[in-house]
């Protein structure tokens, strides 16, 4: 509420539509108003330390050296913090590609038998509890292969659907 | 004449027709600049809202058009950027998965802007806008300073690109993953919304790379990656049944209600740190007087799950808070007053948009509408649908009050048609969501099913010698 407060004062909302000037002091605003606490217009040595993960050392950053920080004290150590390692956290390598397939590893043909093939499988289990349906193992190796085995398997998938479903799952 | 040697061809005297209009348009007045800024992975409930999250982005809207009801293309970053760049929906340019390659015969949103006379940079924070998958295609400048990097990376970047121009009309395509996990920031912005007492496992779930794609229902498997997940069913990653698949190991955490409330106000919190880098730039751009000659566009690829279906990702699944995005669209000078649209809106108008912004015409093939009446201020219909594609084959429909989701099947499926036979819906490969009438619903996905142009599967010699190149040079596993 206090930042909403800040940022409509910050805007001007008064009757008259007013030409928006932006500043560093504005784009900090509200992040300092949240952090001021107890509304002094500085932020004190406990109010910083409240939130201060893998932070620079308050003093530091207190360049008039005022016992408190002011919005561009805490805008500049903002600015000074790569977001990427600013915790000592390892660097996050580029995609790679290899690693995001493994999640994806057929070839397109493969993939489609692979993706018909549990989908009736699913829906066999759903509307036809009970009846036998090929394991994950199976459905991966007859769409790998492809051929007469796996449109066997495909036809008897369909069969099973097609058959009238017990009067148990009609009631459900 | 073969297909390889037709498309080119083609796209050739597409290219040659737009550039002709181009040169009989001859505009009297200066051409505006453009800027498009991807605020990767930001809810569009976390701006504007009652927490006041944003408070520079909420002076944004507050000279701006809002439009409060736009969706994504898709939930995953590469396809749902690859449909803003081309304005068609992801299946229609490659195969949405991770083989996913931009065609080179469809044309992107900045290869137009150039024919037009724009200069076209785009300033990424890498990951899946790698160069890798074809997304630079018709920059003149495409480059990102970091991997995974944030605004506070890519914007020096893009305004030293812009510095660097000599006076030109400009399209500037800014990206930034503030708010993608890792969700935690530098202090003092890291913990503004959320304790650091007591100290428990969340903490560093926030720090790690794969932490919060390994949490699934208040569980963090330390040990598997997001894919292995998945393939515990890659048809229905996020169902019930895959879940009970997953067996903790001993290094499995049960994760407390405080841990999860944590990870989530830490995500509020790299929304506001995203805020910070916007309200940053927008004073480096007036400062260079560009605010007045810009059109400047605020949108998100995608949402992100924090817990709601057990778990904090935006890949595995579709619903309002992973498709709605903000979208914000400022013109040169700014509105004197906020104005919002209700209209259902898509990313994928964003590339009519944008070049009728730039008086140039927009290819055939495009799926969107320009939103060019609504931003005149005049009554503009509405879609009855909106539509979305995933990487696990999810698609969706969403209208006005609410979605269906389908998974494990692509758009172009025959078993997808099969699955909309039954009604009311009963297929287990089927999910809704609020109160949108789903009749109608099923029978606009049909509609938009049919309107599809499927992607040609061949890739061309050309890409795969990019792909050999770009793999020498580090990208996608390299060598």
């Amino acid at each position: 509420m206090k930042i909403r407060l800040v940022c409509m004062l910050l805007a001007g909302c008064t009757q008259q539509p007013q030409k928006l000037t932006w500043s560093e002091d504005r784009a900090i605003a509200g992040i300092f108003a949240h952090l001021d606490q107890d509304d002094d217009g500085i932020i004190q040595p406990a109010e910083y330390e409240r939130t201060a993960y893998s932070a620079p050392d308050f003093h530091s950053l207190d360049l008039d050296k005022s016992g408190g920080l002011s919005p561009m004290e805490i805008l500049g150590s903002l600015k000074a913090q790569d977001p990427a390692y600013f915790d000592q956290r390892p660097g996050r390598p580029p995609v790679s590609v290899t690693q995001w397939r493994k999640a994806q590893p057929r070839s397109a043909a493969a993939r489609t038998r692979w993706e018909t093939m549990r989908f009736l499988a699913i829906e066999v289990e759903t509307r036809r509890p009970g009846t036998d349906v090929p394991s994950l193992a199976k459905i991966e190796a007859l769409s790998t292969a492809g051929g007469d085995a796996y449109k066997q398997a495909l036809d008897q998938l369909r069969m099973r659907l097609s058959q009238p479903p017990s009067p148990e799952t009609e009631r459900q | 004449m073969n297909n390889a040697l037709m498309r080119p061809l083609l796209l050739l005297g597409v290219m040659c027709m737009l550039q002709a209009c181009a040169v009989d348009a001859q505009e009297p007045t200066p051409k505006p600049n453009i800027i498009l800024i991807s605020l990767d992975t930001l809810r569009a409930d976390r701006v504007g809202g009652p927490d006041g999250l944003t408070p520079n982005l909420d002076l944004l809207a507050q000279e701006s058009w809002t439009f409060r009801k736009a969706y994504a293309q898709s939930t995953e970053t590469l396809f749902s950027h690859a449909s803003v760049f081309s304005g068609r929906y992801p299946s229609e340019l490659s195969t949405v998965d991770y083989h996913f390659s931009y065609p080179e015969n469809i044309p992107t949103m900045a290869q137009v802007l150039r024919l037009y006379g724009y200069k076209t940079g785009g300033s990424v924070a890498g990951g899946h806008l790698s160069p890798a998958f074809g997304l630079g295609q018709g920059f003149d400048h495409y480059a990102g300073p970091e991997e995974w990097g944030s605004l506070w990376h890519t914007a020096p970047a893009a305004l030293g690109w812009v510095d660097g121009l000599n006076n030109e009309p400009f399209f500037l395509f800014l990206h930034g993953y503030d708010t993608h996990s890792r969700y935690l920031k530098p202090s003092p912005v890291g913990y503004m919304y959320a304790s650091m007492t007591p100290p428990g496992p969340g903490q560093g779930l926030v720090r790690s790379i794969h932490g919060t794609a390994q949490v699934v229902d208040g569980v963090w498997h330390r040990r598997r990656r997001f894919d292995q997940l998945v393939q515990l069913d890659a048809l229905r990653p996020h169902s019930t049944s895959a879940r009970a698949k997953i067996q903790p190991d001993e290094d499995a955490i049960s994760l407390q209600p405080v841990d999860l409330e944590r990870i989530r106000k830490i995500y509020d919190s790299s929304v506001t740190y995203a805020d910070l880098q916007i309200g940053l730039l927008m004073g480096e751009l007036e400062k260079r007087g560009l605010l007045e000659t810009t059109w400047i566009i605020v949108m998100s690829d995608h949402g992100e799950e924090l817990g709601e279906n057990g778990f904090f990702n935006h890949r595995l699944h579709m619903g309002e808070e992973l498709l709605r995005v903000p979208l914000i669209i400022r013109p040169p000078g700014g509105l004197t007053h906020a104005q919002q649209s209700n209209r259902l809106t898509g990313l994928i108008d964003l590339m009519p948009t944008v070049l009728e912004l730039a008086g140039a015409q927009a290819p055939a093939g495009l799926h969107g509408a320009s939103l060019m009446p609504t931003l005149r201020g005049e009554a503009q219909p509405a879609p009855s649908a909106v539509f979305a594609e995933g990487p696990w084959r999810i698609v969706a429909a969403v209208g006005e009050d609410g979605g269906l989701m389908f998974s494990g099947l692509s758009a172009h499926s025959k078993r997808l048609a099969q699955a909309m036979q039954a009604t009311p819906l009963t297929s287990p490969a089927y999910e809704s969501w609020g109160m949108a009438e789903k009749p109608k619903l099923k029978a606009d996905l049909q509609k938009w099913r049919s309107s599809l142009t499927p992607h040609t599967p061949q890739r061309s010699a050309d890409s795969e010698a990019r792909r050999k190149i770009l793999q020498q040079r580090g990208y996608w596993g390299g060598p």
